[in-house]
């Protein structure tokens, strides 16, 4: 099968991991401080990564022994046993009548940061001495699949420059926000996800839109002018990333007498429609006069700059 | 004490099977498909009143083309996930992309009477009555 179709990477705050394809994330937090990220496939949680903010490493081997006698006090039928080739995890799996479960954790000192992974298996266990019983299907039906929680757990890594531009690829979005820009808030609708970074007042906002041939008939302009509630200022059409893009310039919709006292925010938006994704993208940026930002500086991913990156891998 | 209605967990929503409610009339307007159900008559809607003031009998939905397509899909024979998977696929869409705006619209259509969603209700029940315990469990710690 088609590695591409069946894995998807995620990255979250500088953590990267791949993960099947169908897995949602359904809970968020944008906190570098602490938070945490869950996934779902269509029917169960499959995923659960925590973190927070730790000045110096935490005795890991405690940790994992605390969970393994909490474990053992739960579950007293079950078996825990540790998680070989676990790539820089220190891992662990507890095999109970009622499912599986696979608990690692690490401790990334560049980010100063307590990283938690818990991938329940909701649909099976492993065998009762704590063996592994491969499934077909990877990660089907919520079974226990090794080569699943194996590939989970050896992808994953960390931004090199915890202070430099950070991306960010979740619900089918990829971009690269510029560093000092940390996300601000993450919006999902039906089909209509979009992801914004704030620095001061200032807002630059990826967006990515869905089934395109219900709405979009590769009118730019029309969107655009729905989006703004009318005409923008100054409109223009241009090549990005190997599509038809529009440009446009115009004022947020504020108050007049913030306008007045220069508290008005300046808008810029770019669309395009990329048709080997089925999807639209709009990159927004909204700025004050004084403080022009550039729409360049969010770079979003569509299909042209996945495959020359393909090609330069 | 009220009694708990049984609902449905969004893994049993899945495998549910929504119907088509069979007094539904439908008539186009153009490019939209009109679904008209009747309203449940009040005791005020009868003469001497209904006599002065008209009420209308029944209520109208218009449907676009995404709503049709979704509406043609509850052929009562499909599951929700069946439909979310075919609509995913029509329109290029992740499938809990797609599960979003189809449960939405499911959602507005079972308010409105138009559809109803069949679920094993003896699995809601028995879901039910385990999250009692659990609460109740959790509570007794």
């Amino acid at each position: 099968m088609n590695q591409a179709r069946t894995q998807q990477s995620v990255i979250w705050l500088g953590m990267r991991l791949a993960v099947p394809a169908e897995w949602e994330i359904v809970r968020h937090a944008v906190s570098p401080k602490q938070g945490g990220l869950s996934m779902i496939d269509r029917r169960d949680q499959r995923l659960q990564l925590s973190w927070r903010e730790l000045r110096a490493a935490p005795d890991l081997g405690r940790m994992l022994d605390d969970y393994r006698s909490r474990d053992a006090e739960l579950y007293p039928a079950g078996k825990v046993v540790g998680v070989e080739n676990a790539g820089g995890w220190r891992a662990l799996r507890r095999s109970a009548e009622k499912g599986c479960l696979t608990r690692a954790v690490r401790y990334e000192p560049a980010y100063g940061r307590l990283i938690e992974l818990v991938l329940p298996w909701p649909g099976g266990t492993a065998a009762p001495g704590g063996t592994v019983a491969p499934v077909a299907v990877e990660g089907g039906a919520g079974r226990y699949d090794e080569r699943v929680e194996r590939a989970i757990l050896e992808s994953f890594s960390m931004a090199a420059d915890p202070l430099g531009p950070q991306r960010w690829c979740a619900w089918g979005l990829d971009c690269t926000a510029p560093a000092g820009w940390p996300l601000g808030r993450a919006q999902v609708k039906p089909a209509d996800v979009s992801l914004v970074f704030q620095h001061e007042k200032e807002r630059l906002t990826a967006r990515r839109l869905g089934a395109p041939d219900l709405w979009y008939h590769d009118r730019p302009e029309e969107f655009l002018e729905q989006e703004l509630d009318g005409q923008p200022n100054e409109i223009q059409f241009m090549r990005h990333r190997g599509h038809q893009a529009c440009h446009s310039k115009s004022q947020e919709k504020t108050q007049p007498y913030r306008r007045l006292a220069g508290l008005g925010l300046e808008r810029e938006d770019l669309v395009w429609h990329c048709p080997l994704d089925h999807v639209v993208y709009q990159v927004t940026a909204h700025y004050r006069r004084r403080k022009p930002v550039s729409l360049r500086d969010l770079d979003v991913r569509c299909c042209a700059s996945r495959v020359a990156e393909g090609q330069a891998a | 004490m009220s009694k708990a209605v049984p609902t449905l967990s969004p893994r049993q929503l899945l495998d549910a099977v929504p119907v088509r409610n069979q007094a539904v009339r439908t008539g186009r307007r153009g490019g939209e498909l009109l679904l008209y159900v009747s309203l449940k008559p009040r005791w005020f809607m009868r003469p001497p009143i209904s006599l002065l003031m008209p009420f209308r009998k029944e209520r109208g939905t218009a449907l676009d083309t995404m709503g049709q397509e979704v509406w043609q899909a509850c052929d009562g024979g499909s599951t929700v996930e069946q439909i979310v998977e075919r609509f995913a696929q029509a329109h290029h869409l992740r499938f809990h992309e797609a599960r979003m705006s189809v449960m939405q619209f499911l959602r507005d259509l079972t308010q409105r009477g138009l559809l109803v969603i069949v679920g094993d209700k003896r699995e809601a029940r028995e879901e039910i009555r385990k999250a009692k315990a659990e609460k109740r469990r959790k509570q007794n710690q």
